[in-house]
């Protein structure tokens, strides 16, 4: 066995933090006397605990490689997306608490179990250094996602959703597999590191660049269909739409976050030494991602389908941080994920808040008035949804600044462009939201009735928990925008770990995480 | 540096900033909104007169060897790293328009929302939303004058939509959210196409300057401002990059034919949204213009002259002929607030001295007439409960103080020697002739045409026989409302170098 340090151990410890949780609400789940606000609150607990140890900066002998002979990460750019995801698993916790308790949905323990598995697989796939890692992670993600999926068994879109992804996606990671299984004829390798290594000596390289290319293809592919880039979207709206929304929440902001994650390790990383013959592929996968995303996206009424488009819309975005190829590349593509974790995270709390038991109360009819009604709630996602359309200075604006820049700073500026366009035409079906909210209502006996009148609690309460995840995600909207510099200093750090300084070795001290980032830059500014 | 004796930073800041605040007040207090608006309004124009007089007497004589004249500049981290910086400036080019924002800010607080049509479900009026809306505005559109940093004016550009937004959804006559849709896509496309524009500056100088190297994105514009004269950045470059932030802008101004969220905007807005938006929002297009686009890219702006000329003439005959052709006083005046828009831009693009000056002058004047005429237009309406020119006829008679002071208005709004806009529009004309003479013999047909649809509507309103109507004469209220506004009309008419001294001044230190 080839020595495994404490260091190894402790690089995966929210990982392990998240599993034990896991155990921990099933074992719960047994007692007849925990309630479910109980299993939140266990579930919640665990989130935290491993977000915490993940933003407490600690300082260890790590390998450059990765933990466990290069199977995970444990460089700032595995700890930067780790938080993100933790801080998007946390909003979804509290959103499902709320959602729960409304819905009334049946089995919560396994509901949680599965929200958490989810999130656990997330970080291994964000994290991972090597595809067997990245693979586990990603089967782990899918299969709790595809049972959330159809968690609603009540209601058949739900039930179509949950059935719809699992067949689509497994479609997908097929691809994945078989483009990891190309990589691996090419080059003998699985480990990220290896790989690129072995691009870069090129003499113990197989079958040539075709065979590269096409497993490059593969990949690009699968992650393509995870972080919905067109034209492997065709999923999203109808499995966003019909999910119960905090499942939807986790999916759009958690399931982005990894897979990109995933994306960014294995094309700016990996396969970083072949761009010019990959570069093509996201290219087209970047323009038409944000054309298409953002045109299918005008047209809808439903506000979890309007989002679904739109979170479509932003991964093109994002793909145009990795077509850069350039630290600034990944610096915004990860500045970009934090920043659409929250404030889609803060948009889809508010679809969440809306939802009926029955699946409806999203649609813009019932949006109509909204901000006479329950003006906090109208408010925070007239916020969200202007920080989407990137409305300076919200965090959203940013993202898009820091992106577009970068494309023209590596000479992509053509799809700066692209993106800047689209971003006009985004600004319609987000402004139709808010111009909604702000209309005068309909009138009360047109707003209770319903088909099934199937409404348990009337909409016009706000649980604690869903007001706290607006609090945070509606003020985390505003702040990260005004107080954009830890986070952004935070990304680029971390995107040193993909893109090393010129003149400095690869050289991974310890780790230097948000906390230490934000006491370096305080202090700096003080 | 030092305002009266407080550190020019907080002194400007508090200036950028007190509206806002006191949009947080008023929706606080909510019964006394107005109250708490009007004092805002205010303190906001006694701190902005003793900026203009600070900004005016700074190293007038040029105590300070090097020191720029005229010029309180300050600057403050705001995300090193990044190259980020919060800073603030106030030099003769914007102080006259920090003073014009916050003179009509409290012109249309004051003012009675002007709103209360049949159509309308409710009667917004008094609400603390409509008052915080006006003073956020205000705050976003100084934030546009007052920004020393591209970033920071970009960032006040585009956020100063989002209060004009709600103000034209929620509270205009009708049709509210679909005109306000009009107008925000409009905003929002023209700024993101000139967000293309700057961050294609900042990649052109990152990649010709050294002192980038180790900075992710170099957004430092005192940086940019610094090398641009030194960077040479070629004819072609200069003209992509100019052409991204002249179609933003051309869309604040408007220029033809990127002017059609106008009409509806300013006619179905409450009067004083309008005296806010067509008086101050359209300047900073035209500031934008002038300061980031003429000034910044000369060879661009040389390279696009022609082209940008001829939309601007489009501009002038356009809302002029669409004046003459319209029948409801709101839309004659939007009409001819285009036309005249048109004549400030030109005089920005014939890029002399001369038509410069009369641009920034007849900025000034513009806002002060055009907010007067939508006000008065507004009066009228309430007064016969229609805005169509044939409910009104012989109103002249027995509403003296009304005849004479729309009189003076439509004298000011055509260009009369010895009122305000003349010396503006024979600066602009001079200009235009120096650029190139048929600019100047095409935009006078403007001047005539502008003449011919102000008395026009003079005479449709007040001559004629007389409509048997019970409407009274102008209120005290009402006459102190304008008051301010038609004194300006002399002062400036009489003695313009008030205000243009100071801007041949500065302009003969930038444009060398």
């Amino acid at each position: 066995m080839p020595n495994i340090s404490d260091s190894d151990w402790l690089s995966i410890v929210p990982a392990i933090i998240l599993a034990g949780t896991i155990l921990l609400v099933l074992l719960a789940d047994l007692i007849p006397a925990v309630k479910r606000s109980a299993l939140a609150g266990l579930s919640l607990l665990g989130v935290i605990a491993a977000l915490i140890y993940s933003a407490i900066p600690l300082t260890f002998n790590s390998s450059p490689t990765g933990a466990f002979v290069g199977q995970v990460r444990s460089d700032d750019f595995g700890w930067y997306l780790t938080i993100t995801l933790l801080v998007g698993g946390a909003i979804s916790v509290l959103v499902s608490a709320d959602y729960l308790e409304r819905t009334n949905l049946p089995r919560p323990g396994e509901y949680y179990a599965l929200l958490l598995s989810a999130l656990l697989g997330m970080v291994l796939l964000a994290t991972a250094a090597h595809f067997m890692t990245a693979f586990l992670g990603l089967e782990l993600l899918s299969l709790a996602l595809y049972i959330l999926a159809g968690f609603a068994a009540g209601r058949p879109v739900s039930r179509e959703a949950g059935l719809k992804y699992f067949m689509l996606s497994s479609f997908a990671t097929a691809f994945l597999l078989y483009g990891i299984a190309l990589l691996y004829g090419a080059t003998g390798k699985t480990g990220f590191a290896d790989i690129a290594h072995a691009l870069t000596t090129a003499n113990d390289l197989r079958g040539g660049p075709t065979l590269l290319l096409v497993g490059a293809g593969m990949i690009a592919a699968g992650l393509g269909f995870k972080v919905s880039a067109v034209p492997f979207h065709m999923w999203t709206p109808d499995v966003y739409e019909g999910s119960p929304a905090p499942v939807s929440l986790l999916m759009s902001v958690g399931t982005k976050t990894a897979a990109f994650g995933a994306l960014i390790s294995v094309f700016n990383g990996a396969l970083a030494p072949m761009v010019s013959s990959w570069l093509p592929l996201l290219w087209a996968m970047a323009a038409l991602t944000m054309i298409g995303g953002n045109i299918l996206a005008l047209a809808q009424s439903n506000l979890k389908r309007l989002l679904a488009y739109s979170s479509v819309a932003h991964a093109g975005y994002i793909v145009v941080g990795v077509v850069a190829n350039s630290r600034e590349g990944v610096t915004a593509a990860l500045y970009y994920l934090t920043a659409y974790t929250v404030m889609n995270a803060g948009a889809f709390a508010v679809a969440a808040a809306l939802e009926r038991a029955d699946g409806t109360g999203t649609d813009l009819a019932s949006l109509r008035g909204l901000a006479s009604r329950r003006p906090g709630v109208a408010a925070a996602l007239a916020i969200c949804l202007l920080s989407l359309t990137g409305i300076p200075p919200l965090a959203g604006f940013f993202g898009k600044l820091t992106i577009f820049s970068a494309a023209f700073q590596s000479g992509h500026a053509e799809l700066a462009i692209i993106g800047v366009l689209m971003s006009a035409v985004s600004a319609y079906y987000y402004l139709r939201i808010i111009a909604a909210l702000y209309q005068p209502a309909l009138s009360p006996a047109q707003l209770t009735t319903n088909a099934d009148g199937g409404s348990v609690i009337p909409d016009e309460t706000t649980s604690l928990p869903l007001t706290v995840a607006l609090l945070l995600t509606a003020l985390g909207t505003v702040a990260l925008g005004i107080f954009v510099g830890p986070l952004l200093d935070g990304a680029t750090q971390a995107a040193r770990a993909i893109f090393p300084l010129a003149n400095s070795i690869i050289k991974v001290q310890g780790l230097t995480k948000l906390t230490a980032w934000f006491l370096k830059s305080t202090i700096h500014h003080t | 540096m030092n305002v009266f004796g407080i550190d020019a930073l907080y002194y400007l800041s508090i200036v950028l900033f007190l509206p806002l605040l006191g949009a947080v007040v008023a929706l606080l207090v909510r019964n006394s909104a107005k109250l708490v608006a009007a004092l805002t309004a205010f303190l906001e124009l006694a701190l902005a007169s003793l900026l203009l007089y600070a900004t005016l007497t700074t190293n007038a004589n040029g105590e300070v060897l090097g020191a720029p004249k005229m010029t309180i500049a300050v600057t403050a981290d705001w995300l090193p790293s990044f190259g980020l910086r919060y800073a603030l400036k106030s030099d003769p080019l914007s102080v006259w328009l920090i003073m014009l924002t916050a003179l009509l800010l409290l012109i249309a607080v004051c003012a009675p929302a002007y709103n209360n049509s049949p159509h309308r479900e409710a009667n917004y009026v008094g609400q603390p939303a409509y008052y915080a809306g006006l003073l956020a505005l205000a705050s976003g559109m100084l934030g546009v004058f007052m920004a020393d940093s591209i970033f920071l004016f970009y960032i006040f550009w585009e956020a100063m939509l989002v209060p004009a937004y709600f103000l034209i959804a929620r509270y205009s006559r009708e049709r509210g959210p679909a005109i306000a849709m009009r107008f925000i896509l409009y905003a929002l496309s023209g700024g993101l196409i000139m967000l293309a524009g700057f961050i294609g500056l900042g990649a052109v100088v990152a990649g010709q300057s050294s002192s980038f190297e180790g900075q992710s994105f170099g957004f430092d514009p005192d940086l940019w401002l610094q090398h641009l004269t030194g960077l040479n950045i070629d004819a072609t470059t200069q003209t992509w990059l100019f052409l991204a932030i002249v179609i933003g802008t051309a869309v604040k101004i408007p220029l033809v034919p990127l002017h059609s969220w106008l009409p509806d905007t300013y006619a179905e807005s409450p009067a004083p949204v309008t005296v806010l938006i067509a008086g101050v929002m359209s300047k900073t297009g035209v500031y934008a213009l002038l300061r980031f686009g003429v000034l910044l890219f000369p060879l661009g702006a040389a390279n696009l002259q022609p082209w940008l000329a001829g939309f601007a003439i489009a501009t002038i005959l356009y809302g002029a002929l669409a004046a003459l052709e319209a029948n409801s006083l709101q839309r004659i005046a939007a009409y001819a607030s285009l036309s005249h828009m048109g004549f400030i831009a030109l005089g920005v693009i014939s890029a002399n001295k001369d038509g410069q000056t009369g641009a920034v002058l007849q900025m000034i004047n513009h806002g002060v007439i055009i907010a007067a005429l939508f006000l008065v237009a507004a009066m009228l309406e309430r007064r016969s409960g229609s805005r169509n020119l044939t409910a009104f006829g012989g109103w002249g008679e027995k509403r003296p103080v009304l005849a004479t002071v729309f009189m003076l208005i439509a004298l000011a709004t055509l260009g009369l020697p010895g009122l305000s806009s003349f010396a503006g529009e024979f600066l602009i004309m001079t200009g235009a002739w120096q650029a190139r003479p048929a600019y100047a013999v095409l935009a006078v047909l403007g001047v005539i045409l502008a003449a011919w649809y102000m008395v026009r509507m003079y005479q449709r309103v007040m001559h004629g026989p007389e409509l048997t109507h019970p409407a009274p004469d102008m209120h005290e209220g009402e006459m102190a409302l304008l008051l301010p506004l038609i004194v300006l009309f002399f002062v400036v008419g009489v003695a313009p170098g008030i205000i243009t001294d100071s801007i041949i001044q500065m302009l003969n230190t930038v444009v060398h």
